[in-house]
């Protein structure tokens, strides 16, 4: 009776492991960094930390997440950081100065970034642009316009009602971390139980059949990179929030750890593959990396080299798993 | 009275002009014929470009530095590669071998050795993710971005470091009669890269394994070898394109160079190299580095903003990809 339960218990874990492994090597990664740097900063594990550490992770989730549909699809979109730019300083600027009611302000970055999306979607689909060209196209054209529209100022002084989800707390848990969890149940159940997450994964895992089964892949793509655009309007929105203030360098390089997090997570830039849950997880995962060198004052700037060291890995971890699977 | 011209005149010369049009475009040379054009509108809008003083010492010399690395571009592009790490392979490199010099009292020699061989790895990992553990080059090379920016700024902070000896700089400021050093270096790039690509296995399997890597295989070509050994050199010129450009500005510095990968592909692909692999057209990749360079400079003359540059050669650079994608598709090579 026992061997029979110990060994269905061990059944369920080989199939745990199967279809969530990088989320398990992930969350065991978040937990083995804490440890570890607890022991180098006692900082590190207090709640302020943990709180200011799930603060950090909200935007640049929200990004990621965006971009995770755009990479299951098989396409990327490098202009995340540039959207993000460009949505909160048109914003910032119109509520400040242009007397736009904070009402209409609090939906403005979203509609941008839906805007930007059309753009590259349309680009991708049908000028046939490759994605990597057509988004490039649009961080550079979109770096342009913001630093033309608002020069090299800081734009401050917004009202509450725009700053509220970037920097006001629910008790001790900042309203931006509710908003992460939402987008992030959201899209779990968008790819997982809808139509739209399921013709994701069959654009991304094989194009042609999936064209050829009817799904009007153009659009859907499309929609994709609107999603992208979208949930890269919300991350502004709380960037701005947080900052109480917006500028052209606001956005800069975000797109690198956007699509990091969603290729980290366990996105495969051939398509087909990635969750919302993995890329939230390798969110954590660098959101803790960076407060444990913070706190136990490494040079700041090995934070850039050490993002780009972990793409590398996971990368090639993706890479040497699929001819794995081939052979 | 003038003589009218007659419509069957009109139509010939528009004929004439759309075969001279097509022949330029048959031949991948349409780019000489967009310089002609920018030069020629740069002049209209701005009185101090056209000067000789201008055109070789500005124009050219700030081009070559982009020139030489889209060479080495061109060759891992017609591999049906990628590489945006070139910038910050200039930063990692350049201000090493400056750090070098001014602090550990190395040689200029020593110091261009360091450089060249930081680049090599560079180029060589890039290679071997690639070639050997498959990553997507966009994404292996988007990760090297990020690594050797990092490592250029832990080494060498924010600060420029300066005060270098002017053999070094001569290197970018040095003139040979009329022409600078810098253009020279871009001309013999440019030669070496095209009789590599025309005479040599090095430069044939290149074009090889973009057009059908399988094929190539199947042929006996090693091609990971080969394709280790194309980033190679593309990470060693761009090392070699960042000494000229430390000796051009005086100074190295961790954040120089950023979106010099963006000027670089875009010379490529503006020079008519098809992103799809199987080409390489390195006339046009230097024709695409001065189109690109005449339109900086004459639109900075006329102070033009420069995030209105970034624009308008972004704007090219798509036009172009578009333009490729509908010959392709036209040729009946991509459905």
């Amino acid at each position: 009776m026992a061997s029979i339960r110990n060994k269905r218990s061990t059944a369920r874990l080989a199939s745990l492991w199967r279809g969530h492994g990088t989320e398990l090597v992930l969350l065991g990664a978040i937990g083995g960094v804490l440890i570890l740097f607890s022991r180098f900063a006692p900082g590190m594990l207090t709640s302020n930390n943990l709180v200011s550490i799930l603060r950090q992770m909200s935007f640049i989730a929200i990004a990621g997440l965006g971009i995770t549909f755009v990479i299951i699809s098989g396409r990327i979109d490098l202009s995340v950081g540039s959207t993000i730019t460009v949505a909160s300083t048109t914003m910032a600027l119109l509520v400040t100065r242009h007397g736009v009611p904070s009402g209409v302000a609090l939906v403005l970055p979203v509609l941008i970034g839906m805007m930007v999306g059309m753009i590259n979607g349309l680009l991708t689909t049908k000028a046939r642009v490759t994605s990597v060209i057509a988004t490039l196209g649009t961080l550079i054209a979109l770096d342009g316009a913001a630093k033309l529209i608002v020069g090299g100022e800081t734009i401050a002084g917004l009202p509450k009602v725009v700053t509220y989800l970037g920097s006001s707390k629910l008790g001790p848990v900042p309203v931006s971390v509710f908003v992460m969890l939402f987008v992030w149940f959201g899209a779990e159940f968008t790819l997982r139980k809808t139509s739209f997450g399921r013709n994701c994964y069959h654009i991304g895992s094989n194009e042609q059949a999936a064209s050829l089964n009817g799904i009007a892949v153009d659009r859907y793509v499309t929609w994709f990179f609107m999603t992208a655009g979208a949930l890269s309007g919300l991350a502004a929105l709380i960037l701005v929030g947080r900052l109480r203030s917006a500028n052209v360098d606001i956005g800069v390089g975000l797109e690198l750890q956007a699509i990091a997090v969603a290729v980290i997570g366990g996105g495969s830039l051939f398509g087909g593959k990635g969750t919302a849950t993995g890329t939230v997880f390798a969110v954590g995962l660098m959101a803790v990396i960076n407060s444990g060198m913070r706190l136990s004052s490494v040079n700041v700037y090995w934070q850039t080299a050490v993002t780009g060291a972990l793409i590398v890995v996971a990368v090639s971890i993706d890479a040497i798993r699929r001819r794995g699977d081939r052979s | 009275m003038t003589p009218r011209r007659s419509p069957k005149d009109d139509k010939r010369a528009t004929r004439l002009a759309g075969s001279l049009l097509r022949l330029l475009v048959r031949r991948g040379q349409l780019i000489w014929l967009m310089v002609a054009v920018a030069v020629v509108a740069m002049s209209l809008i701005s009185p101090h470009f056209l000067t000789v003083e201008n055109l070789f010492t500005n124009v050219l010399r700030q081009s070559a530095v982009v020139g030489i690395v889209s060479v080495g571009m061109t060759l891992v592009i017609a591999t049906r590669g990628f590489d945006l790490s070139v910038g910050s392979n200039i930063a990692l490199s350049s201000s090493i071998m400056a750090l070098l010099l001014t602090e550990s009292g190395a040689t200029v020699i020593e110091g261009i050795a360091v450089a060249l061989a930081i680049g090599a790895a560079i180029g060589a990992t890039n290679g071997v993710l690639v070639a050997k553990i498959r990553v997507p080059p966009f994404i292996a090379t988007l990760g090297m971005l990020s690594i050797a920016r990092g490592l250029a700024l832990v080494f060498a902070g924010t600060t420029p470091v300066d005060l270098l000896p002017q053999s070094l700089l001569d290197l970018g400021r040095g003139k040979v009669g009329f022409l600078p050093l810098p253009v020279l270096f871009l001309a013999g790039t440019w030669l070496v890269a095209a009789y590599l690509v025309k005479h040599t296995r090095f430069g044939r399997y290149a074009l090889a394994i973009g057009s059908n890597e399988e094929g190539a295989r199947l042929s006996g070509v090693k091609v990971d070898s080969y394709r280790i050994a194309h980033y190679v050199v593309l990470g060693v010129l761009t090392a070699a394109a960042g000494v000229v450009l430390t000796g051009r500005l005086g100074a190295a510095q961790a954040t120089m160079a950023v979106g010099l990968e963006f000027q670089a592909i875009a010379a490529v692909v503006v020079g008519g190299t098809s992103l799809f692999g199987g080409e390489a057209k390195l006339a046009g990749s230097v024709g695409g580095a001065i189109l690109v360079g005449v339109l900086r400079n004459g639109l900075l003359l006329r102070s033009v903003d420069t995030n209105w540059i970034n624009i308008i050669i972004g704007a090219v650079m798509v036009a172009s990809v578009a333009f490729d994608g509908l010959r392709r598709i036209r040729a009946g090579r991509l459905s």
